[in-house]
């Protein structure tokens, strides 16, 4: 598919901006005009990686969730880690590696949360580092 | 937008005493302020004989909104700060009645001045230093007004000392709650930080803006603030939790170091104590300044909802939702995962 759509965006950001934005009167819709354009540059970037993003983030909290299990104390928090722990990704499309992604945030949200009230600090920082990273890689770049 | 001026008219005549041939004029809407709908407009009138002009502005609650607020808290706040040193736009009129104007609205007098664009590096220029000392030194009259005397506390209730954080919190995590769209775990990571370490009780109870920040405010081109704006979550509380939000470096391009990119931490600091009369303790100030990222989130996850679901298409809650989110997670990481480090 050419251009690719990343690059189909990019390309309209530039003509809302630079010609739409500017040949309206009404500094209202001007404004929105350019956000638009703005909205469409940040589609174009999460176009690009929306899938490595889910896929990576996956594949590391399946990781942490193999290492961390042991030091669960509540045997049923514990199964689903280890059962989680061995899940995969077949399906490559975004909305769905978006809901297994939604799936295993809310299992990272348990066990942080289990492990600051049991003061298992090493698990917590494995927690804190797989944030920091997801974190930077969701980072939006401007400019 | 010619239907609209033509019934605000029909309003500002049978509201303005004596009034006669009223003509809305130029009714442009202005972007910001996203909880209602704001437009600027020209009016002119006839009364005792002469032609009246003034330059009005129109706040419409809107079919949706970035934050669910109070109008009669918003048209308090600038009734309550009329004619005292903090600067405000006279507000004139109230109206619930959605006869008018489809939806409840109020009316300001419009100030000369423009607001900077708190995302952009250095919008006060050379000016900045100026604007700092005013800035940071009315944040400090709002603390220090006495919302017993000035109208507040008919609309505005008064939280216990040790219950503005609770309250405060609570609040937001509601928020959270109800308009996440999907698991967010920096932000519940944050909000079990802030229950565990709670701050000391409040010094004072004092009237919090809500949203006192770089762009919230009309400076004209000689560096005089003109207007303190967007009262909208003005509340009762810990007077920290102002002084935290506009310390956030969400609204300062991300210079760390000069607050509202105006002038550095310990100067805006200094000029708050001073016009306050209170005192600032690290160990409060960090839980107020980590509260504000995650009430930040709050309202940008509700801004994400709002488009998502078709709420409001207005582009700037897809914008704010993105780029805000994104931010506000990064700050609170990095701060909350250095903690555990240190742990």
């Amino acid at each position: 598919m050419i251009p690719e759509p990343n690059q189909a965006l990019q390309v309209m950001m530039g003509t809302l901006a630079m010609e739409i934005a500017v040949s309206m009167g009404d500094d209202y819709r001007q404004a929105n005009v350019n956000l638009l354009a703005f909205a469409a540059m940040l589609i174009a970037q999460e176009y690009d990686r929306a899938a490595e993003v889910r896929s990576v983030e996956n594949c590391e909290m399946r990781a942490l969730f193999g290492r961390a299990a042991g030091a669960v104390h509540d045997v049923e928090l514990r199964a689903r880690l280890t059962a989680a722990a061995g899940g995969s990704d077949p399906d490559l499309r975004v909305s769905q590696l978006t809901a297994t992604n939604n799936e295993l945030r809310r299992l990272l949200i348990e066990l942080h949360a289990a492990v600051e009230e049991h003061e298992a600090a090493g698990v917590a920082r494995w927690v804190w580092a797989f944030l920091r990273r997801a974190a930077e890689r969701r980072a939006i770049q401007l400019g | 937008m010619t239907d609209l001026a033509q019934r605000f008219a029909r309003f500002l005549e049978a509201n303005i005493n004596d009034a006669s041939d009223v003509v809305v004029e130029h009714m442009d809407r202005i972007h910001g302020g996203a909880s209602r709908e704001t437009y600027r407009c020209k009016v002119r009138w006839h009364e005792g004989g002469r032609e009246v002009e003034r330059g009005l502005i129109l706040r419409r609650d809107p079919p949706s909104s970035l934050i669910e607020t109070k109008r009669e808290i918003e048209y308090g706040a600038y009734r309550a700060f009329q004619d005292t040193d903090v600067p405000v736009p006279a507000a004139l009129f109230l109206e619930t009645d959605s006869q008018w104007l489809e939806r409840p609205f109020f009316v300001m007098e419009e100030v000369a001045g423009s607001p900077a664009n708190p995302f952009q590096p250095e919008p006060y220029g050379q000016h900045a230093e100026r604007i700092g000392e005013q800035f940071w030194t009315i944040l400090g009259q709002i603390a220090a007004a006495d919302w017993r005397t000035n109208g507040l506390v008919d609309v505005l209730e008064a939280p216990k000392p040790e219950d503005c954080w609770r309250r405060e919190l609570g609040y937001w995590e509601g928020v959270i709650d109800q308009d996440e769209l999907e698991p967010q775990p920096i932000a519940r990571a944050a909000i079990r930080w802030l229950r565990r370490n709670p701050p000391p009780p409040a010094q004072r109870i004092v009237v919090v803006h809500g949203d006192y920040r770089s762009g919230n405010f009309l400076f004209d081109n000689t560096g005089d603030v003109r207007a303190i704006l967007d009262w909208e979550m003005c509340h009762l509380g810990d007077p920290l939790e102002d002084l935290a939000w506009a310390f956030d470096p969400l609204w300062a391009a991300g210079d760390t170091q000069r607050p509202a990119q105006l002038v550095d931490r310990a100067a805006a600091v200094d000029l708050w104590k001073r016009s306050s009369g209170l005192q600032v303790d690290p160990v409060a100030f960090e839980w107020w300044q980590i509260f504000a990222h995650v009430k930040g989130l709050a309202i940008w996850i509700s801004s994400s909802k709002e488009y998502a679901t078709g709420a409001n298409s207005d582009p700037l809650f897809l914008v704010s939702g993105w780029l805000c989110t994104d931010r506000h997670n990064r700050i609170l990481v990095e701060k909350l995962a250095a903690k555990a480090e240190e742990q």
